[in-house]
């Protein structure tokens, strides 16, 4: 955390090329963060870039009382926000042919019976989320695929906490009929 | 749908590796940022500076403008032939005399 303070100090002084260090160190974690809602690897470079440059642009907000990383993650969180947002209008209805067989056998199969392939699953449940809200969405991926607790969600999305019970009980929720609706289609 | 087989799904999606930046990633945000960083005000393109600078030539023409008028007033006040007097005198004299040159 010292080093990216450093780092920063000299950036904020006109040494941009040092911001490559800052990319690198954090790039990995960013992508593992949008790749969660986004899958088309294209897309997801341009996410990931609109979040750095938007970071850079920044760059004298952040006053490193919290880590960078944290930081990173919040405008990570709004860049994925307004993504879903104009994804959502774009596109609204899920396709049965975008999944796999072995996804479509999951949804039929009895509890616990199948194992499901960790892309498979992902892909399922992108499909399945796009039916969320984009801010119920962020939410339950923070939760339960990012396994954060709901006092680091509220820190990275700025809502409360009854807000975002609420979110994540409603998005699972929905959650369940949009799979119990792709599993009858398949009948 | 039970919360058990909800559960499991999610259990299964977290297993997946993320996507990984391509080699030289950085390079394309610096690229992004330098060609941001033209377009910042510090840089601006002529037109935007004259853009940014119209305001304050509009008010310096106008003030211009009140300071001649003012002093033609004055100066017709004190008996100082004005500026109009004397271009039309110059006319009369040299160009449109009653025979011409």
């Amino acid at each position: 955390m010292n080093d990216d303070l450093e780092l920063l100090a000299r950036i904020r002084n006109g040494a941009l090329d040092d911001f490559a260090e800052i990319v690198r160190r954090h790039q990995a974690k960013v992508f593992a963060m949008l790749h969660r809602y986004e899958r088309d690897a294209h897309k997801l470079e341009d996410l990931a870039q609109e979040t750095f440059v938007k970071a850079w642009r920044a760059l004298d907000q952040f006053d490193g009382r919290a880590p960078l990383e944290h930081w990173l993650a919040k405008i990570a969180v709004r860049v994925a926000l307004d993504h879903l947002r104009k994804e959502k209008r774009r596109r609204n209805e899920i396709g049965l042919p975008d999944l796999g067989d072995d996804a479509l056998e999951w949804l039929q199969a009895d509890d616990g019976h199948s194992e499901l392939d960790a892309r498979r699953a992902a892909e399922l449940l992108d499909l399945a989320m796009r039916e969320l809200s984009p801010a119920d969405r962020v939410v339950i991926t923070m939760q339960e695929l990012e396994g954060r607790s709901v006092k680091e969600i509220c820190e990275v999305t700025g809502s409360s906490s009854v807000a975002v019970r609420v979110r994540a009980m409603r998005a699972r929720a929905k959650l369940r009929k949009t799979l119990e609706k792709l599993a009858e289609e398949m009948t | 749908m039970n919360e058990k087989k909800l559960h499991q799904l999610f259990g299964a999606a977290r297993k997946e590796t993320p996507s990984l930046p391509e080699p030289g990633f950085e390079n394309l945000v610096l690229t992004a940022i330098r060609r941001e960083s033209r377009h910042a005000p510090g840089t601006a393109s002529l037109f935007d500076q004259l853009g940014a600078l119209f305001p304050r030539l509009a008010w310096a023409t106008a003030l211009v403008v009140v300071l001649c008028v003012a002093a033609d007033f004055g100066l017709g006040a004190l008996g100082v032939p004005s500026l109009t007097d004397g271009a039309a005198q110059i006319s009369d004299q040299w160009l449109f005399t009653a025979n011409g040159f």
